[in-house]
């Protein structure tokens, strides 16, 4: 293997993935998944006390 | 002399770390009247995750457990997919990796107390241990995304299969605080809750023989974090000064060569490794400066090839 293509630039990696987890964030925000989130942990949640 | 100063710092480093896990575990569970009321914590605080496995009915809870939320948001009625949830998951490993484990999680700290205790240890044979490390991904696959994404009810519903079934963080942190605080709980008590009390006694019995038993094998969580221990802006170094002793693999109590591979998945960051090594090769760092992963990342990898 040519020695140049192991030298992964991992910044950049790790910016587009900054990137895509900020939008993946606002995404879930703007449609609604924050008031799932709390709806389920404000409530006991018996599935996982193993009730339910 | 340097190294025996070196080592003596490594008590002092296992000091500050339990101490900082202590204090998180009180903050996350910081609302501590409802451990006698019987209630759980009911502001908006939880509308956003915590970086830690830590139940969101566990009475004092002010946060809301990710691997929880993850599973609600996937199995609820609305969603598919909890982009939301996935992208502070995300987030958080994006930035510190499984540091989070290492120095925060109440559940990660309650197991390095049970393995205080002066019984017997078990160190499992690395072969067996490469392999069981892999038990966390399919628990992750299954239990938190595929049960609760394809197995909906005609009203798109379906239950938080890992919570439900195997969770022991729960049945520790939430089960048995309300189920004693609140009688109401007490007598709903089922085979679900049986079934996950046995559960919660093989984790503790094997945390006080294997150091971490379920975070190293079990913990969703821990899994999706370790995926971002290499690309992690917190990582590890090993620099070419390694005079390759192995003291650092010697003291990795999480079964890890840290001078070959420095961003393992399976590193929680203790920092351990660091305060043994004699020449000071170990390092954490936050930025990598030449933009490529460490060398010793890529010569870890030719070693492997070589076996
Ligand atoms: S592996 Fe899971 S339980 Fe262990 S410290 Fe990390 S988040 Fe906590
Ligand atoms: S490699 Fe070092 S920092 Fe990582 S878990 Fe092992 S001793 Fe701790």
């Amino acid at each position: 293997m040519h020695k140049n293509s192991k030298k992964l630039n991992i910044n950049n990696i790790r910016f587009i993935l900054l990137v895509l987890v900020v939008f993946s964030i606002i995404y879930g925000i703007l449609r609604g998944e924050i008031q799932i989130v709390l709806r389920n942990a404000i409530n006991i949640c018996l599935d996982c006390i193993g009730i339910g | 002399m340097k190294t025996n100063r070196q080592n003596d710092n490594l008590p002092k480093q296992r000091k500050k770390r339990m101490l900082i896990q202590a204090m998180g575990a009180l903050i996350f569970n910081g609302d501590w009247k409802n451990f006698i009321n019987g209630n759980i914590y009911q502001g908006n605080l939880k509308n956003i995750c915590v970086p830690v496995l830590n139940c969101y009915s566990c009475p004092g809870a002010l946060g809301a457990c990710p691997i929880g939320s993850l599973q609600a948001v996937n199995n609820s009625y609305e969603f598919n997919l909890a982009f939301y949830v996935i992208g502070l998951i995300a987030l958080f490993g994006i930035t510190m990796g499984r540091w989070f484990c290492g120095w925060l999680c109440p559940f990660g700290w309650i197991q390095e107390l049970l393995y205080k205790i002066p019984l017997k240890k078990i160190r499992i044979k690395p072969t067996i241990h490469k392999k069981a490390i892999w038990l966390k991904y399919v628990l992750l696959i299954v239990f938190v995304f595929t049960i609760p994404i394809f197995t909906q009810d005609p009203y798109g519903m379906s239950s938080p299969a890992f919570c439900k079934w195997i969770c022991p963080a729960g049945t520790l942190e939430a089960g048995y605080p309300l189920i004693l605080s609140n009688p109401a709980l007490r007598q709903a008590i089922g085979h679900i809750f049986n079934w996950k009390t046995i559960l919660l006694v093989i984790t503790i019995f094997f945390s006080i023989k294997i150091f971490r038993f379920f975070c190293k094998y079990a913990c969703p969580l821990g899994a999706i974090y370790g995926m971002f221990n290499k690309i992690s802006f917190y990582h590890m170094k090993c620099s070419s000064t390694c005079i390759k002793c192995e003291r650092c693999s010697k003291v990795c109590k999480m079964q890890i060569e840290p001078y070959k591979t420095p961003n393992s998945a399976e590193c929680i960051r203790c920092g351990e490794c660091i305060e043994v090594c004699p020449v000071k090769a170990l390092k954490f760092s936050f930025f990598h400066k030449n933009s490529t992963l460490p060398e010793t990342e890529i010569d870890a990898h030719k070693d492997n090839k070589q076996e």
